[in-house]
């Protein structure tokens, strides 16, 4: 057993143990261990020329890892929350996403980008926002999502083995989740959606910090004798549409659980990809649980009442097993 | 969802103005590139004119009979895109005439430069102390995504606040349109009810609103149609269709009032009309049903009548005139005994399948005096020799003009046969007469010129024709099914 936390370090560890090329940048790594302390104690292991603490500035050492990358280096890039990766976005569009296509095929930039995103933690609405999808919108970029303390792991071996520039979210719920961690075996393959839990009534897909609720949704779906299938989308580009199509063509019936907010969002493109795929299939209207559109509220009471609830999966998916 | 605007084309160089004749569409039809969906006076004519988009009608801006400059905008479609759920945003995107796309533009461009000086100011802020540094960075990209977000507002507003009525009006087209025939149901069951033929008007929903799901299709497929006695005589007065009817008595239970109203909007009939004037309506709505769902395959084999005629003349030979057998009699049975060996063409198409039928009787399309046709069958056909068969006929003929046909007799049989021997015509085409799936048609026996070895001789010969339904057999079966026929005519003394 291991905790998400600790599955994310032990990939890094291994990765820099196997690959001179890679080194993690970003701020408070190194001596702080981390905002989240995920690269906690791995500073005294593998040096400064491993861990190294970057200046303030999101642009500035998301920048300097894209560089690195460009030299030839594998980077891990933290960052402390999607909320300010937004300040880097520019590097990580306008360079890391863009310049493979720019310079004819001949630069590619094999960096991994690392944040922390989600609510929950009462840290209010400049730390607690859900943006993948703003990342995810992006060509040229690849987006991951660990929901399991084994996707933690695999996802980052799986983000280094690919040469694109790779952004792995990692909600701040899931760090302290403890959970079976084999760090021996060949990471999975992190492009493919995976279903957590099978059933014929309706589709819950979901993917990182929202998959605990699908499940524990799920569960009490069951004992009302509904059974949904979770389908866990591990990764947000490239969107495992197929694994949509046939999990939805199976049960007819679909319901999307994003943290994100419900407008121009990830669960609008996985429904309308079910659609696009499935529309004959379809036996009750695709339904969403996303989060309230508001900033995420601080107040404690506010914040839960913000975002996707158990009791409001179960309810979607009631409604959608009546058309 | 964009709109586009449908212009009186210029169908001609030197045309300035047509006259709208008429339109083809209404508003809220769907219409699809290359429709008519309008007449054009012009100098030349008459002219149809085609549509060049996908689309729905939105709106129709012009009046039949009224004649307007090339250019004139004459009616809107809307193009691509759903229904209009809401809103601004939606809209906003919609337009792309004029003002739209000018004030587009300069929200990009403005939203361009703010996001390089926030770059900028955050660049500098590199350099401040830690702590500092980000708040003041965090704080420059609120204020200045607030500004943003006003400039954008206050430019686009104008251009949103337009196609918004805009897509209003379209969504109230549609609306109108919607209420006309359309079935609340997903699309799921709609597939099962296309592939298994079901009605879905037919159908109560149990979902959300009436919805229909897949699993109300599946238990019309299972349920038998379930109708009162006088329903039953009443649909079959009426040419209506019992599995597209919906029960409103206890447990769908169809009522005679059930079948009144589908029969009465089905065919423009007043209740109290004439006994003709049913009939036509009876007849328009059995054929208007074959004509819609029945698959017609067509085939047609020309027959030598040579020993049927010399058979029954020599049958017939001293015989009064009232126990003489008439080549009708020897066309229906070789029909009939041809039938017992093609199975497949004696059934009835229900629920979307083809039930096969036990015994064969033959439906005899009978002309009536004041206009009109019925087609009563002759029960077990097969089993009758040619005069019990012959005398059947005459019965039945008789009766049937009389008016006095039993409810039994106009159940739907096996086939129908129609002959217009009596009108001179070659080859029948026949219509199917639902829920049959095959008609046999013989035109009038003729003497043609026919190749006997190397000869050319003048022989009787009848053309017979078959009309079947595609969904149950094919040609091939068919025309065995002729051929069977006919060689039972050419040796009329084995049928």
């Amino acid at each position: 057993m291991a905790t998400f936390r600790e599955a994310i370090r032990s990939a890094m560890r291994q990765a820099m143990r196997e690959d001179p090329r890679v080194f993690l940048i970003g701020e408070d790594v190194g001596h702080y261990g981390g905002a989240f302390a995920v690269s906690r104690g791995l500073l005294e292991e593998l040096g400064p020329e491993r861990i190294r603490d970057a200046p303030l500035s999101e642009a500035g050492f998301t920048g300097a890892g894209i560089g690195a990358a460009i030299g030839g280096m594998r980077p891990i890039v933290e960052v402390m929350t999607v909320n300010f990766a937004l300040l880097a976005l520019d590097q990580i569009l306008n360079n890391a996403a863009t310049l493979l296509h720019m310079s004819g095929g001949q630069v590619s930039v094999p960096v991994v980008f690392r944040m922390t995103t989600g609510a929950g933690k009462q840290i209010a609405a400049q730390h607690s926002h859900s943006l993948e999808c703003y990342f995810a919108h992006i060509p040229g970029l690849k987006c991951l999502a660990p929901a399991t303390v084994q996707d933690a792991r695999d996802m980052v071996l799986g983000a280094l083995a690919d040469p694109d520039p790779v952004c792995i979210f990692e909600h701040a719920l899931l760090y302290n989740l403890e959970g079976a961690l084999d760090e021996e075996a060949a990471p999975a393959d992190p492009w493919r959606a995976a279903v957590r839990r099978e059933g014929r009534d309706l589709t819950l897909a979901t993917y990182g910090g929202s998959l605990g609720k699908c499940l524990d949704a799920a569960a009490a779906l069951a004992a009302d004798g509904v059974e949904a299938e979770v389908l866990d989308l591990r990764s947000l580009r490239p969107l495992d549409r197929p694994a949509i199509a046939a999990s939805v063509e199976k049960t007819r019936r679909l319901v999307v659980v994003d943290e994100g907010w419900r407008t121009g969002g990830l669960s609008a493109e996985i429904i309308t990809s079910a659609l696009e795929s499935s529309f004959y299939a379809l036996d009750a209207v695709p339904r969403r649980v996303c989060t309230a559109e508001v900033p995420i509220p601080y107040a404690k009471h506010m914040e839960e009442h913000a975002l996707p609830k158990v009791a409001e999966i179960v309810a979607a998916a009631k409604e959608a097993l009546r058309g | 969802m964009a709109e586009l605007v449908f212009e009186m084309p210029s169908l001609g160089a030197d045309m300035e103005a047509g006259t709208l004749v008429a339109w083809r569409v209404a508003l809220g039809d769907a219409v699809r590139r290359g429709d008519v969906i309008a007449e054009v006076e012009t100098e030349k004519g008459v002219i149809d004119v085609e549509v060049f988009a996908d689309g729905v009608v939105s709106a129709l801006l012009v009046e039949p009979g009224t004649k307007v400059p090339v250019g004139t905008a004459l009616a809107k479609l809307e193009t691509g895109g759903t229904a209009g759920s809401g809103a601004a945003p939606e809209a906003g995107s919609g337009s792309s005439v004029g003002s739209g796309s000018g004030s587009s533009e300069s929200v990009s461009e403005s939203s361009a430069s703010v996001s390089e000086s926030v770059s900028e100011s955050v660049s500098e802020s590199v350099s401040e102390s830690e702590s500092v540094s980000e708040s003041v960075s965090e704080s420059v990209s609120e204020s200045v995504s607030e500004s943003v977000s006003e400039s954008v507002s206050e430019s686009v507003s104008e251009s949103v606040s337009e196609s918004v009525s805009e897509s209003v009006s379209g969504a109230g087209a549609r609306a109108g349109a919607g209420a006309r025939d359309f079935v609340r149901v997903t699309p799921a069951a709609r597939a099962l009810a296309d592939a298994r033929g079901v009605d879905l008007r037919g159908l109560v929903g149990t979902g959300r609103e009436g919805v229909i799901l897949l699993a109300d299709v599946e238990r019309a497929r299972e349920r038998p149609v379930e109708a009162t006695p006088a329903a039953r005589q009443h649909a079959r007065e009426r040419g209506v269709d019992l599995t597209q009817v919906r029960g409103s008595r206890p447990h769908g239970v169809i009522g005679r009032e059930d079948v009144a109203r589908v029969a009465s909007t089905a065919a423009p009939s007043p209740v109290d009309a004439s006994p003709e004037s049913r009939m036509r309506a009876a007849i328009a709505n059995a054929m208007a049903r074959s004509k819609r769902e029945i698959p017609h395959y067509y085939l047609t084999h020309t027959v030598d009548l040579s020993r049927a005629t010399v058979f029954l003349e020599t049958r017939n030979a001293g015989k009064p005139p009232e126990a003489r057998v008439l080549l009708a009699a020897l066309l229906l049975r070789s029909t009939a005994l041809a039938l017992r060996k093609h199975p497949e063409l004696n059934a009835h198409w229900t629920e979307g399948q083809a039930a096969p039928r036990e015994s064969i009787d033959l439906g005899l399309a009978i002309s009536l005096r004041g206009g009109g046709l019925v087609a009563p069958a002759i029960p077990r056909t097969d089993t009758l020799d040619l005069d019990a068969l012959m005398a059947a006929m005459v019965d039945v003929v008789e009766r049937a003009r009389r008016g006095a046909l039993r409810a039994s007799e106009m159940a739907p049989g096996s086939l129908t046969v129609t002959s217009l021997g009596e009108r001179g015509v070659d080859v029948v085409v026949p219509v199917i007469l639902p829920p049959q799936v095959a008609m046999v048609g013989f035109g009038t026996p003729a003497r043609r010129p026919w190749v006997v070895g190397d000869v050319v001789v003048p022989r009787p010969v009848i053309t017979l024709s078959l009309a079947a339904d595609h969904r149950v057999t094919d040609g091939h079966l068919g025309a065995r099914f002729l051929a069977r026929i006919a060689s039972y005519l050419e040796s009329p003394e084995t049928s």
